[in-house]
């Protein structure tokens, strides 16, 4: 006997009404249970643990004071001006200087242009000599700040 | 300077006075770079951050002249805010994580009772100094009392107990995360009776976060430097390329003591004196460390070499920076130590000992360290880059 009846056999069909059956009762618990979850009631205490203000202590270190430094004087122009260009001794800053003291010297021809390599132990290391010869010689600089 | 780091750099200018200071931003990197690459890429392009060619903006930095804000002197006050916050705790749980307070996992809230709670756990004032903190000595430090260490424990979820090791570390302004873009990682190495005492977990799982005072102690680190210190900040303190998971509590090793079969690390260490038992916490930086199965020294067979295999990783590290590093289970300690080598110092000559006719990888026996933790359940252990930096007692701290 053919029991097909839609393209499925009769075992299917039944089998499909069945787990059908089962989810719909399953959907029909589980709504039940949501059901009942979203009206259950908070207890009061939680939800006054919840709204309770409470009193944190600051966790923060104490920050360091700045004491501002006024920028130098500006230029009225480069021209006939002697500029340093400092490496700090960062890997690729002394091609990128390089070009830099180019592009100067193509702009501005009468500028004096002196390249230094800072010395000492680490890019932040100071350097006295270099600092004490611009103090003297330099009318500005441009450092790369490699690190 | 290359435009990534435009935010830290205005930062650092501030810290030291100069909050206007004419910088001129590129895009970057630069090393690996060909000169040709650098004139077209930067000194003929533009700042990524304005969009205007780079040489006109470095000439108008020389030229045009200084702003008022640019003449100013005298003293910018920076204040650390109010003493105290007082909401609801859902409030103040996104307040710390949108200031920035966090490590961005909940934290126990500091309040007024939590903190005196965890001060009973040193004789020591709330007010009294501990640290400061310059960020790899990049920025002005920051400063912080034993009740900031204090806080940072209660946030970290620490007991007690554990805040005399917190604030020995504390005591020596070394930050759990370093600025660098590297990506940093930093340890403690612990060395005494305190171990048992406050539960230090150096068996199965040492090295990771699989005992209550390792965890809570390595974020403590973190968090003491986040708000004590001013570290940790993305962009400004912290400027890791691809950072570094071992920064989530940092590597917190004791060591085990009682099943290596070398003297503990703290007793090693040249001119110190300090004895077995003696509770010492000793500060590492560098990469971190990797599985010894990872490198291409591994086999797994009946007959296995120890020695020679941490010595052939040993040689592939370099030298430069960090040195290398090895945490070894008592196991592969016990192996190194019926090969012949009964001492670390013994071990460490040999391991310098370059074939004939080479030059040594490492010129300075200090430039190696043997570390012993873990379980006795196989012969794993692990090797990489960790440098030793200091070493503080924690009993004054009590």
């Amino acid at each position: 006997m053919n029991d097909r009846k839609n393209g499925h056999s009769r075992r299917e069909f039944v089998q499909g009404v069945a787990s059908g059956a089962v989810g719909i009762a399953a959907a029909g618990l589980c709504s039940n249970l949501v059901a009942a979850e979203t009206t259950k009631p908070v207890p009061a205490g939680i939800k006054k643990a919840s709204a309770e203000k409470i009193t944190v202590l600051n966790p923060l270190g104490v920050p360091p004071a700045v004491n501002l430094i006024p920028q130098a004087r500006r230029l009225d122009t480069l021209e006939g001006k002697t500029l340093y260009f400092v490496n700090d001794g960062y890997l690729g800053s002394d091609n990128l200087l390089y070009e830099f003291m180019d592009a100067f010297k193509a702009k501005f021809p009468t500028t004096n242009l002196v390249y230094r390599k800072k010395s000492g132990m680490g890019f932040a290391a100071q350097d006295p000599a270099l600092w004490e010869e611009m103090h003297q010689k330099a009318d500005a600089m441009i450092i790369g700040l490699g690190h | 300077m290359i435009s990534d780091f435009a935010t830290q750099e205005a930062e650092v200018a501030t810290s030291h006075g100069m909050p206007g200071l004419r910088i001129q931003f590129f895009r970057g990197p630069v090393w690996g770079k060909t000169r040709d690459q650098l004139r077209r890429m930067i000194v003929e392009g533009n700042d990524p951050i304005t969009n205007r060619p780079v040489m006109q903006e470095l000439v108008e930095k020389f030229t045009t002249p200084l702003t008022d804000a640019e003449k100013r002197t005298g003293e910018l006050k920076q204040s650390e805010g109010p003493a105290t916050f007082t909401d609801t705790p859902d409030n103040l749980q996104q307040m710390f994580l949108e200031k920035r307070w966090t490590d961005f996992l909940p934290v126990v809230l500091p309040t007024e009772q939590r903190v005196e709670d965890m001060l009973k756990g040193t004789s020591h004032l709330p007010e009294e100094p501990l640290g400061k903190m310059t960020n790899s000595g990049v920025f002005k430090p920051w400063s912080y009392p034993v009740r900031t260490a204090a806080i940072a424990a209660v946030m970290a979820g620490c007991k007690p107990e554990y805040l005399p090791l917190v604030l020995a570390v504390g005591s020596t302004g070394m930050e759990g995360v370093s600025v660098s873009d590297n990506g940093f990682v930093s340890a403690l190495v612990i060395n005494g009776d305190i171990r048992d005492e406050i539960g230090l977990n150096y068996g199965i799982g040492a090295m990771g976060p699989f005992a209550h005072a390792n965890t809570t102690i390595g974020r403590a680190w973190n968090l003491l430097s986040i708000n004590g210190g001013n570290c940790e900040k993305v962009g400004t303190t912290y400027m890791g390329t691809v950072g570094n998971p071992m920064n989530a509590i940092n590597i917190v090793i004791a060591e085990n003591e009682d099943e290596s079969p070398f003297e503990p690390f703290s007793v090693r260490l040249p001119g110190k004196g300090y004895k077995r038992g003696q509770n010492i916490v000793n500060l590492f930086s560098g990469w971190g460390v990797l599985s010894a199965r990872n490198w291409k020294y591994d086999v797994w067979q009946e007959d296995m070499n120890f020695p020679q295999i941490i010595k052939d990783i040993f040689n592939d590290q370099s030298p430069s920076l960090f040195g290398a590093c090895a945490v070894l289970s008592p196991p592969i300690a016990n192996f190194v130590k019926d090969a012949g080598y009964d001492t670390v110092e013994k071990f460490t000559q040999w391991l310098m000992t370059p074939p004939a006719g080479q030059e040594p990888h490492f010129q300075n026996p200090n430039q190696l360290h043997i570390i012993v933790t873990g379980g006795t359940n196989n012969d794993y252990f692990s090797i990489g880059g960790l440098a030793y930096f200091r070493s503080v007692e924690i009993d004054p701290w009590r």
